[in-house]
């Protein structure tokens, strides 16, 4: 399909579809602070290792306060870390870079701009001509199903749309990776249940590597090929990890299955709050 | 329980035939705001002409309105008489000249304004450096200056430029430094994550994100302008509105004052609604 093509997220130049490498490798990653009182060292994450292999998908999944979107933002680059090694598609991470396409909680639109020139925004804060991408971001908009809101402005967007726009965004520089931080969380349960299905449709579609930080087990469950369940913080470390084997496309009568609920309830006795 | 539940009598919405039409008409009056704002200029009109007639004070302290009108239909319509400026003048030509002032102050002040609010906000040592004597120069009145500014550089517009220009850049630094102070954190984010080199920051994130904040400041600054031409006329000049002011003054040409001050109120009131116009076509995505 047409559209597809032109939104397919691998991008040219990527070797990872063929190379053995894990696109996200983390070893012995640690992270703290010095607390402005005494010489007291705070401890946010401690001894992560973690690998993901290449147009995977993988959840982290733990508590409040367990440090698992500092993790992401770590491997994002927009956070330094203090011990460890952190490499995306091989390269040590060093701050963030346009292979590694970021979704926030909150879809962070510019209100001055519509959905469509929202989506460009990305092009251009990276220094790319506008009319190098306006074909792209067109397919993608129709991709994430807003077809339609294009000349919009956020304000008449409701919150799942603007999220949708936010995905379009980060998909329009073709990322390997797509990190995204409890991207539904601000939305209510029935929009959610509708984004986790086109966010699985997106991503089959476009095989970028996603990491997926969430609260919810049962969308960690929904959504990914494997889970990382987070220790509670401070100091947290990687506490459990499992694949997950349900055949995919997955969808909504799933979580009726015995198969499901028995993998939710695993997480959730490895999910110490 | 019946009398805890309290029913409101039924609301009539304007249009029913259930209301007298006296009470109809009121409220049609009611909600429409020029009409509202034209009967309320015509009521202080007659209570002025009222206390006019009844108190009878002398045409040099407070004319009525016959007077006023008279002077301003004067002023707008009859060129110079030849009996001299003093007692006559026309209203074109110091307004051009009041508003020439107040343009050049406001346009020059307002860039000079956001330069330095970026400059500020984009050095952190320039910044604790100057803002104390920005906020230091806010709380005192420019127009104070206008002494000190008529020795330097003499009567005229070299001097009243000055004052409206300073008495602009001072509200206007402040604002566009807030603005470009308060781009939210998440904005910031996004344009790193984008790679974003600080030209583009500046373009596509900081400078929409301030807009507001020196729009809201244009909009005081325009009227601040206004303020000090006027001002500064009254002290180093010899054209213009308030130079026509403190002419009339030493005429004794009371409701000629009057008149004058009907005209920069107009004047006032049309800038300033004319920038609240701007401000909402630019910063078009926020509701008010």
């Amino acid at each position: 399909m047409e559209a597809t093509d032109r939104a397919n997220c691998v991008g040219n130049g990527s070797t990872s579809a063929s190379s053995n490498r894990p696109a996200i490798e983390v070893r012995g990653l640690r992270k703290f602070y010095r607390a402005s009182t005494g010489h007291q060292t705070v401890n946010v994450l401690s001894d992560i290792d973690l690998d993901v292999a290449s147009g995977h998908f993988l959840s982290l999944v733990g508590p409040s306060g367990c440090g698992k979107t500092t993790l992401l933002n770590i491997v994002a680059g927009l956070t330094p870390y203090e011990r460890g090694v952190v490499r995306r598609l091989g390269e040590p991470v060093h701050g963030p870079s346009l292979d590694a396409a970021i979704v926030f909680q909150a879809p962070n639109l510019v209100p001055w701009r519509t959905a469509l020139d929202n989506v460009l925004l990305a092009a251009q804060l990276a220094g790319r001509r506008r009319r190098d991408f306006s074909e792209r971001a067109k397919a993608l908009l129709e991709l994430v199903g807003l077809a339609q809101s294009m000349k919009k402005y956020p304000r008449q967007l409701s919150g799942g749309m603007q999220q949708r726009v936010a995905i379009a965004r980060a998909l329009l520089l073709t990322p390997d990776l797509l990190l995204m931080d409890e991207p539904f969380g601000a939305l209510d349960a029935l929009t959610r249940e509708q984004l986790n299905l086109e966010l699985q449709r997106i991503w089959s579609e476009t095989k970028c590597t996603v990491i997926f930080v969430t609260h919810s087990i049962s969308e960690a469950v929904l959504l990914s090929d494997e889970i990382v369940v987070m220790s509670p913080g401070p100091s947290s470390r990687v506490a459990y990890r499992t694949p997950v084997a349900l055949t995919r496309p997955r969808g909504l009568e799933l979580s009726a299955s015995p198969d499901f609920g028995e993998l939710v309830q695993t997480v959730r006795s490895h999910l110490k709050i | 329980m019946q009398h805890l539940i309290r029913t409101r009598p039924f609301q009539s919405d304007g249009f029913s035939d259930e209301k007298p039409w006296p009470s109809r008409v009121a409220q049609a009056i009611g909600t429409n705001t020029v009409v509202v704002t034209c009967f309320s200029i015509l009521l202080a009109v007659a209570i002025w002409q009222l206390a006019v007639s009844v108190f009878a004070p002398s045409p040099d302290v407070l004319p009525g309105p016959n007077l006023v009108v008279r002077s301003l239909f004067d002023g707008l319509i009859r060129i110079p008489a030849a009996q001299g400026v003093m007692t006559q003048a026309g209203y074109i030509q110091p307004t051009v000249v009041t508003l020439e002032i107040t343009a050049l102050g406001f346009v020059i002040g307002s860039l000079l304004g956001v330069v330095l609010a970026a400059v500020m906000a984009a050095s952190r040592a320039i910044d604790r450096l100057i803002l104390p004597w920005i906020t230091g120069f806010q709380s005192m009145p420019i127009i104070a200056f206008i002494p000190l500014f008529v020795i330097w550089f003499g009567y005229g517009l070299r001097s009243q430029g000055l004052v409206c220009t300073l008495i602009v850049i001072f509200p206007i630094t402040v604002a566009g430094r807030s603005g470009f102070l308060s781009v939210p954190d998440d904005r910031r984010a996004l344009a790193r994550a984008f790679n974003a080199s600080a030209w583009r920051r500046l373009r596509f994130i900081v400078l929409p994100s301030a807009l507001p904040y020196v729009m809201t400041g244009l909009e005081l600054g325009i009227v601040y302008s206004l303020l000090g031409a006027v001002a500064a006329q009254f002290l180093a000049g010899n054209e213009g509105l308030g130079a026509l002011i403190v002419t009339y003054q030493s005429a004794d040409n009371v409701a000629g004052v009057f008149s004058d001050l009907i005209i920069l109120a107009l004047l006032g009131l049309t800038m300033h609604r004319l920038m609240v116009a701007a401000k909402r076509k630019v910063v078009f995505w926020q509701e008010s």
